[in-house]
């Protein structure tokens, strides 16, 4: 989106930028010749090109197009003359620019050795050349030139030492205020020194006589340029760049300093000079590069080592890692608070040392010594093992070789934790298992014992009952045997009593194996067990699915609703049907009878144990049938429960869920 | 029977013992009942020189002193005794006790049913059995 009025803004700002700094260009020419020093609009430009996105550059290149015409005519060359040098002069610019974003990339800040030698490179030296070259064709067709080499060298130097001084003291103070941190008082006075130094050596230099000390030129503040470079960095380079370039280019400019003498003509003290600028400022600015990465890739290192220690104190295992000739390289507190390694020890640092030290701790300290040795000697193997210590605690060693990328091996890296805890809980959670089987059997074994002490007196009375109405009939009278009978059936009842509380506590206690039942041969089974009496019809009303559950189990729960159904039948036709519903994630399963019914406000109370409804005595019903069947559905996950209308019959459903790995349909 | 010679019921419950010699009586079987309350009084019944060797035993499992099983490993060792055919006749489904039994080499192990008539049945068909077969005397 180009937003026209900035846009226009912007090439106005730049274009008045321009035109000023072409205009002290063209001042500081040395005379008589007029041959210009340095080209700082130039540099101005190819900056402020590359802070800028390429769509804007058509724009600020037009603003510096009509600014540098402007000077032009201002300093009274020829219209055609004058147009054809400010095309020139702006393609340096563009040409520099488009280089280096091409070949170099964005941002530049001259913090890389690459960014300084794209910039001396490509724009000072190649972009430079092919401008000025440009540029001197369009001269010598306009004007009168001694010679087209000296016309193209200084035009081209002095492109080239104006994007030297000017380009990079912009491009590394153009982000300056982003960073800001306020600088300390000792880095100021620095600066300030530094700086101040420069003034007055430089000023120094350039203003002795021939006779004086600092007659020979330059050297002198190199010092100083270093200082600025190693303590200030690249933004340090370029102010110094700037001041050495400012005081030097106005004193030879005026016929003072190292480069001016009566023995060389002007063109060479301006040459002279205009080399000493480049090759100092490209140098140091170089250093700065170098000393910048440097700067990076030590602050990236502390990162790093950073990271690494708070990863490691972090850790939950004590971390060591050993060279290969046992000397430490790196370890955490956790390592040294798990073996109680003592500072002195620690100090020497050699693995030897601290194996002496630790190996009474261990339980087997000849094992475990000839071990840790053993695995010295096979650098590439890994290892796991527990160590016992003689102070009850358990350690999980795991170690591995330290090698790098390319195979280059440093050393072992040992892990030890601390599993007491895990163990004495593993310990623990083993004997409580055993004691819950152990319990499970106990009382898997006392049920049936009880069951059957308890039955064996009830036979007994009920074959002692027996023999009695048989033998002592007549002395008995009718009386006598209708008590005997009830005696016997009471027997009976205590008898199927005592085995359904056994059947019901052994649901859920007595596990059998989870297997896939087919229910309709199983149902087909009860129906065939319970043997429906003629005048009742019992039928399977659709196909059963295939369930995962304990078959026994199963096998007692349709028994038991279906021999309900059958016992309780009140009407001359029975008739009960049994089927199944899809439910979702369930099978839904009913046995409908069409007998007696029962209560809405019974519903629940059916289902608990000894529960029954008719009294006890006509017919022999111990309650456990239906609390069975409930406990048998909730042990598979389902439910219970019951519909009914007094009268004409009842239902029963219960869901059973569906296996996950079976997909069968009902 | 084949044989005229007494039967041996080991066996410590009184109930249990008269319902066995009732049956019998009921089918006319006219063999002698002996009865031994546990292991060691049938031994001593057996080792009793003036005693005739019984044809053959009923044993229970569950007796106090000495029980069944370890009754039945003592006979089983001796030469004579071990050829009297033994019926086990216990309350025990316990796979082990039946595993056991026919270890030691039992002639039969019957399960005593709740229901007399079911016992009058089996003793019905011990004794049909044991007229077809031979005895070892």
């Amino acid at each position: 989106m180009i937003r026209w009025r900035a846009e226009l803004a912007r090439a106005a700002v730049v274009g008045l930028v321009y035109f000023l700094l072409a205009r002290l260009g063209m001042h500081f020419m040395a005379r008589p010749e007029e041959i210009a020093i340095i080209w700082p609009a130039g540099g101005f430009l190819l900056a402020v090109l590359l802070l800028s996105k390429q769509q804007a550059w058509p724009f600020m290149l037009f603003g510096a197009f009509f600014a540098n015409l402007l000077a032009n005519w201002m300093a009274g060359n020829s219209l055609l003359l004058n147009l054809g040098l400010s095309v020139v002069n702006i393609s340096e610019s563009a040409l520099a620019g488009w280089l280096l974003v091409h070949f170099i990339g964005r941002p530049i800040i001259l913090s890389r050795l690459r960014e300084v030698l794209g910039l001396v490179g490509l724009g000072s030296v190649l972009s430079c050349a092919v401008s000025s070259f440009l540029g001197m064709v369009i001269v010598r067709l306009g004007t009168d030139t001694p010679s087209w080499w000296l016309t193209w060298q200084t035009w081209w130097i002095a492109d080239g030492v104006g994007i030297l001084v000017i380009t990079p003291l912009i491009l590394t103070w153009a982000f300056w205020l982003r960073g800001l941190q306020t600088p300390s008082l000792a880095r100021v006075v620095e600066g300030s020194t530094l700086f101040g130094l420069l003034i007055i050596m430089t000023v120094s230099v350039f203003t002795s006589r021939e006779a004086d000390i600092f007659a020979r030129p330059s050297y002198i503040i190199l010092p100083f340029l270093v200082w600025a470079a190693v303590r200030f960095g690249p933004r340090g380079v370029s102010i110094a760049s700037l001041v050495l370039a400012t005081v030097a280019v106005w004193y030879t400019s005026r016929g003072l300093g190292p480069f001016v003498s009566p023995s060389t003509s002007t063109r060479e003290e301006v040459l002279g000079l205009q080399l000493f600028l480049s090759v100092t400022i490209f140098s140091y600015l170089a250093l700065a590069a170098v000393m910048a990465e440097r700067k990076l890739a030590q602050e990236q290192l502390q990162f790093q080592k950073t990271l690494l220690e708070a990863q490691s104190e972090a850790a939950a295992d004590g971390i060591i890692i050993v060279s290969g000739d046992k000397r430490w390289l790196s370890y955490n507190r956790r390592f040294l608070d798990i073996w109680g390694i003592p500072e002195h020890i620690v100090q020497r640092r050699s693995s030897e040392a601290a194996l002496a030290y630790v190996k009474d701790k261990v339980v087997d300290p000849e094992g475990f010594v000839a071990q840790i040795n053993n695995l010295y000697e096979h650098p590439d193997q890994e290892d796991w093992a527990e160590v016992g210590l003689k102070d009850g605690r358990v350690l999980d060693r795991y170690t591995a070789p330290v090698k790098n990328a390319s195979g280059t091996y440093y050393g072992r890296v040992w892990y030890y934790r601390d599993i007491t805890e895990r163990k004495r809980a593993e310990a623990e959670q083993a004997q409580l298992l055993q004691d819950l089987a152990s319990a499970n059997r106990e009382l898997n074994d006392f049920a049936y014992v009880v069951s059957h002490d308890l039955k064996a007196p009830l036979r007994a009375i009920g074959l002692l009952a027996d023999w009695l109405v048989a033998d002592y009939a007549d002395r008995l009278g009718e009386e006598g045997q209708r008590q005997l009978k009830l005696m016997e059936g009471r027997v009976k009842r205590m008898h199927t009593l005592i085995d359904g509380i056994l059947e019901y506590s052994r649901v859920g206690r007595r596990r059998e194996q989870q297997a896939e039942i087919d229910l309709n041969s199983l149902v087909a089974e009860v129906i065939d067990l319970i043997g429906p009496p003629p005048h009742i019809r019992m039928e399977v009303e659709n196909h059963l699915p295939v369930v995962k559950g304990e078959r026994t189990r199963l096998q007692q729960l349709f028994q038991n609703l279906l021999s309900n159904a059958v016992k309780f039948m009140d009407k001359p036709q029975g008739e009960i049907r049994i089927g199944c519903i899809d439910d979702n994630g369930d099978w839904q399963f009913y046995v409908v009878d069409n007998g007696p019914g029962i209560e809405d406000r019974y519903f629940s109370k059916i289902f608990q144990l000894f529960q029954v409804l008719s009294p006890r005595d006509e017919m022999e019903n111990t309650g456990v049938g239906l609390a069975l069947v409930k406990r048998i559905v909730e042990l598979h996950g389902g439910r219970v429960w019951v519909e009914s209308k007094v009268g004409e019959g009842s239902s029963f459903f219960f869901t059973l869920p569906k296996s996950k790995l079976h997909n069968d349909d009902c | 029977m084949r044989s005229q010679k007494p039967i041996l019921l080991v066996e410590d419950d009184q109930v249990d013992a008269m319902m066995i010699r009732r049956a019998m009586q009921e089918l006319n079987i006219n063999n002698q009942l002996d009865i031994a309350i546990n292991g060691e009084e049938a031994l001593a019944y057996l080792r009793d020189r003036n005693l005739e060797k019984p044809s053959l035993i009923f044993l229970d499992l569950n007796m106090p002193r000495m029980n069944g099983l370890e009754f039945l490993r003592i006979i089983k060792q001796d030469t004579l005794l071990r050829q009297i055919p033994v019926i086990v006749l216990t309350t025990s489904r316990e796979a082990q006790d039946r595993q056991e039994s026919f270890k030691l080499s039992v002639s039969g192990y019957m399960v005593k049913p709740f229901d007399y008539l079911e016992l009058v049945e089996i003793i019905r068909v011990i004794d049909l059995y044991w007229s077809l077969s031979e005895l070892p005397e």
